[in-house]
């Protein structure tokens, strides 16, 4: 890893950003249609999870090893949610 | 005249091979900690699906106002654990010791801000049990389960990251944080201070804003 990480100048543009994505999901809590509204509410966050991981934890200026590192976990993460999905979204009583 | 003894363990050729190595054991972890809270993360889910109604009536329950002032507390306090990281990096040993400083005082500020809301939850009866809230329906105490459990997992983390940030305060001060080498110890709490941070990121709208229409 480079030892010279960003600028606090850009640190603190990361942080306007996470608090302007904080304000934006609490604004899509007015939005009437209900799939449009969840559809913000769960993938804003998202965006704010990258900034601090990519930023603050210094993915941006690392090497590829450490993505696959932090990509590991969503790994299983993913796979977790997929086969549940698969159990849960096809069980003829729901 | 002494010399302050070396930070490399034998099995490292130098010091970048075993920061190198510290900060993968620390994202391994971290990945761990992944699935920790995937669990609830994915029991709320299939829940959810299950009982969307219960769901949304329970998510109506929580504190909007303090959920959302303990993310902007949070999310401070990344902001001055990463210029704490920055400044280390620069020398900067008052800086360092007073961003740190300030780190601890945000996080103890969002356990304060919780226990207010704890208070206020039990006082609502929304602690699962036989005195569960009889106003709301019968599968909120599912919900409210999952509530209790997700925060207090949190809470833990957080109060494990205090910790470790009061260390390294009394370290940096000492001047022992740029001595040798152990940037990485402050680098690696950093991490450690981010992950518990991102993990409220994905608990705030879950909890408090899902099942709410403003």
């Amino acid at each position: 890893m480079k030892t010279n990480l960003q600028s606090k100048k850009a640190i603190i543009i990361v942080w306007g950003g996470l608090v302007l994505l904080l304000l934006l999901i609490i604004a899509s809590s007015f939005v009437e249609n209900s799939s449009v509204r969840a559809a913000l509410i769960l993938t804003l966050p998202l965006a704010q999870m990258l900034l601090v991981a990519v930023f603050f934890m210094h993915l941006c200026v690392s090497p590829k090893l450490y993505w696959a590192f932090a990509a590991a976990g969503l790994f299983w993460l993913t796979s977790l949610f997929t086969l549940v999905a698969c159990d849960y979204l096809t069980r003829r009583w729901h | 005249m002494f010399e302050e003894p070396s930070i490399v363990a034998e099995q490292f050729e130098d010091a970048s091979q075993q920061a190198e190595a510290s900060r993968l054991g620390l994202w391994t972890f971290l990945a761990t900690e992944v699935l920790f809270f995937g669990v609830v993360l994915l029991a709320y889910v299939v829940y959810w699906h299950v009982y969307p109604a219960d769901f949304a009536a329970a998510c109506k329950r929580t504190n909007l106002v303090l959920g959302t002032l303990n993310s902007v507390i949070l999310v401070t306090s990344s902001l001055t654990m990463a210029l704490a990281v920055q400044s280390d990096l620069a020398r900067q040993r008052k800086q360092v010791v007073i961003l740190l400083m300030v780190t601890i005082l945000l996080g103890a500020s969002f356990l304060g801000v919780k226990v207010v809301e704890y208070s206020e939850d039990i006082t609502e009866r929304l602690l699962p049990g036989p005195n569960f809230a009889s106003d709301l329906p019968l599968h909120s105490q599912l919900f409210f389960c999952l509530y209790w459990i997700a925060t207090a997992l949190h809470g833990v983390h957080l109060i494990i990251g205090l910790c470790v940030l009061s260390v390294m305060v009394i370290l940096a001060g000492r001047g022992k944080l740029m001595a040798g080498g152990r940037h990485t110890w402050l680098e690696l709490s950093g991490l450690y201070w981010h992950f518990v941070d991102i993990v409220w990121i994905l608990l705030y709208p879950l909890l408090y804003l899902l099942g709410r229409h403003l």
